[in-house]
């Protein structure tokens, strides 16, 4: 950096160049600017996120129950209790199982779904383009809440259209077909909802970075005669892979969260079978009254959420080194 | 710096301290014309629905009492309601006045959250309905004032049936099979979406009643006074197998259902005959509610007959009121209730289809009124286990997975019933 000195604008603009000789007073002021300039969000944040935070954490060491609750009474200490009655109890490892299966099998449909599209983006004329890009806001903009409730009719056992449109084709009878009856099929139709609605996001993401790809550097590979395959791992691969990683872990991150779309199609009575990690410590907490161990299945999640995190993190570490 | 914090927290902590002492001002009578202060209500949306006039009447009387206070009505959905409940609670603002249904009320009792009330200032006490009274009972005192209930009847479409040259409503439960056979026969023959009988699989409110009267049990308290579940039981099973017979027999629908839009089910003509709510029959004719005004003046009520031979015992629906315990207007509280439950407010009740909070009025119900069946099954009533842990059996959805489980046959009853009594003893003694 600065080897060659490009005539830059007037000097009293420029943020100023490292000292060499010390400014003592100046140079503190100046150095505690960004600080303070960032203190509001910080406080902001730890007041919006922190708090409730430690006062989770807190609780999921504590007993509290109503009598407590109601009486506003400090509740007894626990301790690691309820940790250790959690992660001896196989539920709860079912449930965790069931989560990472969901978070895996969503996240993978969404990128391959996304990137499909988003190439499909760059291949079609620019008022099909238009028209696509405005279809994906429309479905990023639909709430959680009007999906849920559209995929459910569209698979209800009595009246759905699935069942109908599954029943013209020969030799297939559909009809009072229950999806939710096996919970394989329910995931099936839930994950439908959950990637229906992420498709969007990662779709657009994505598409922006392939406008990012040279059009003269893929002409090049074409002409040296790279295959088509080779066109993708080779040239656009690497310039969308910041992106696509992007994507991939805040899928990840909102999927091992899922908590709306199971909560509205199963009509807010989920079975058992259809408990993950958000809908089981949501229960426990205000079902069954136990809230701190709702509070520990709730710490648990954010950690392995913060495993995945720190995974994504050195990620990107990584792939800024080797820019 | 330091110093300016230090000086703003004085201030802040001062004030604090200032709002404390303001907090525990009063202590002198004050005469109810003189009294000020507002009063909130928390009805549920049965009352903005079915009777508004009667809320507003009392309001109307309790201001002439009270001419200074101010009272709010706030009206709220059932399934979200104890979620509102369960935050206000445990804050300082809380309402003063909260509708409970009586299978909710006795964790909210034993945990505290009520202040106890005298049941001689209130009318009819004496003869409030065992399931409201019981549901609102703790160690010999009393926390919650009846409100009303609602006893599930049979249902049934007169002109379908007479079409199948029936005239009566079944008075038997061998009767009541012989013309769901003829309807089945006549109807379910060209249209595979005709239910004889509509019976939702997680219907728990109708499959707990063939529970009863087999003479099983949801859950019982052992001699250590100690609940557990009792749905295993020799007598439960059998109830399960008749509700699963008749279901099998007679219902065509989604079996992972509840009964939560049955009337706009009904309403779409493909149902014979169900076991509900009286007032479900009129919203199956509202197209508000879904229902078709086409089929107005074509429903009939009658005591459903238990497969027992008795009376089919219905679970006993009902509302309590109570006054929380951070109330700072108990008093105020406690009078309103006493006016919106008296003698002539249990009359416009009745007016409204509904059953009266006791046993001297229900007799005012009419044998042959739409809601004379319903008063009649009141009478051999029962409410869901008066345990503390029974909420979280009901809000984890314990008993409608079993249904569902046998409803599919994904388990058999043993199995499934098996299953939920683990379930319920996990957490029924549970504060």
């Amino acid at each position: 950096m600065g080897s060659v000195e490009l005539p830059g604008p007037p000097r009293a603009v420029r943020p100023p160049r490292p000292a060499r000789a010390p400014r003592p007073r100046r140079t503190i002021r100046r150095r505690a600017l960004p600080y303070l300039l960032i203190a509001p969000t910080v406080l902001a944040l730890a007041a919006v996120l922190g708090y409730p935070l430690v006062d989770l954490v807190m609780l999921s060491f504590q007993d509290m129950t109503r009598r407590e609750l109601f009486s506003g009474a400090t509740p007894p200490w626990a301790g690691l209790a309820h940790y250790r009655s959690i992660l001896s109890d196989g539920f709860f490892w079912t449930v965790v199982g069931r989560t990472a299966l969901f978070t895996v099998a969503c996240v993978a449909a969404t990128m391959v779904l996304s990137l499909l599209v988003a190439l499909l983006m760059r291949r079609v004329s620019r008022w099909v383009r238009t028209v696509m890009t405005g279809v994906l806001v429309a479905v990023w903009a639909m709430p959680v809440m009007v999906a849920a409730s559209i995929f459910r009719w569209l698979s209800d056992a009595d009246y759905g259209v699935v069942n109908w449109l599954l029943g013209l084709l020969p030799g297939l009878d559909f009809s009072k077909h229950n999806w939710f009856e096996n919970p394989w099929q329910g995931f099936a139709v839930i994950t439908g909802v959950v990637v229906w609605g992420a498709v969007p996001f990662a779709a657009l993401t994505l598409q922006a970075a392939l406008s990012q790809v040279p059009a003269e550097l893929e002409e090049a590979a074409l002409v040296d005669g790279a295959r088509p395959g080779q066109l993708f791992r080779h040239v656009t691969w690497p310039v969308i892979k910041p992106s696509a990683v992007l994507v991939t872990s805040l899928c990840a991150i909102w999927d091992f969260g899922v908590f709306n779309q199971i909560w509205l199609m199963r009509g807010g009575q989920p079975e058992k079978d259809y408990y993950l990690l958000g809908v089981y410590s949501f229960i426990e907490s205000f079902a069954v009254n136990r809230y701190s161990a709702g509070a520990a299945i709730a710490v648990l999640t954010v950690l392995m959420l913060l495993g995945g995190a720190v995974v994504y993190v050195r990620q990107l570490v990584h792939l800024g080194a080797a820019e | 710096m330091a110093e300016r914090i230090s000086r703003l927290a004085a201030g802040l902590g001062a004030m604090v301290l200032m709002g404390a002492m303001a907090g525990c001002g009063g202590g002198k009578p004050v005469a109810a014309a003189d009294r000020t202060g507002e009063l909130t209500v928390w009805l549920t949306v049965d009352a903005q629905e079915s009777w508004p006039d009667l809320v507003n009447e009392v309001n109307d009387r309790f201001r002439k009492t009270y001419p200074k206070v101010k009272v709010t009505v706030q009206y709220q959905q059932w399934t979200t309601k104890n979620q509102k409940i369960d935050a206000a609670l445990a804050g300082r603002k809380v309402p003063d006045v909260i509708e409970m249904g009586n299978s909710e009320t006795t964790n909210y009792i034993v945990n505290g959250a009520f202040a106890a009330v005298d049941p001689a200032k209130f009318d009819h006490s004496a003869e409030w309905l065992p399931a409201l009274r019981d549901a609102c009972r703790n160690d010999g005192k009393t926390y919650c004032v009846p409100y009303y209930v609602g006893a599930r009847v049979g249902i049934y479409r007169t002109d379908l049936l007479a079409q199948v040259g029936v005239t009566r409503a079944p008075r038997s439960y061998i009767e009541l099979r012989a013309d769901l056979d003829k309807l089945k026969a006549k109807f379910g023959a060209t249209d595979k979406n005709f239910s004889a009988f509509y019976m939702p699989g997680r219907y728990w409110y109708a499959a707990m009643a063939f529970v009863k009267d087999a003479g099983g049990e949801i859950a019982a308290r052992g001699k250590d006074g100690r609940w557990h579940g009792a749905l295993s039981s020799a007598h439960s099973v059998a109830g399960l197998t008749t509700w699963k017979d008749l279901l099998d027999s007679y219902y065509t629908g989604d079996r992972s259902k509840d009964n939560g839009d049955e009337p706009a089910v009904v309403g779409q003509g493909k149902v014979g005959m169900f076991y509900g709510n009286t007032w479900e029959a009129k919203a199956a004719t509202d197209s508000r509610s879904g229902g078709d005004p086409a089929l107005r003046g074509k429903f009939g009520t009658f005591a459903f007959p238990g497969p027992s031979g008795k009376m089919m015992p219905s679970f006993l629906g009902g509302s309590t009121l109570a006054v929380p315990a951070k109330s700072e207007n108990q008093d105020l509280a406690q009078d309103w209730i006493r006016l919106f439950t008296d003698r002539t407010s249990q009359r416009r009740l009745i007016a409204a289809d509904t059953l009266p909070n006791n046993t001297a009025q229900l007799k005012e119900v009419a044998a042959d009124s739409v809601n004379g069946p319903a008063a009649q099954a009141a009478t051999r009533g029962w409410v869901t286990p008066l345990a503390p842990g029974w909420g979280a059996v009901e809000k984890s959805n314990v008993l409608q997975e079993m249904l569902q489980d046998i409803a599919t046959g994904k388990q058999s009853v043993p199995d499934a019933a098996r299953a939920a009594d683990r379930r319920i003893d996990a957490v029924i003694n549970e504060n």
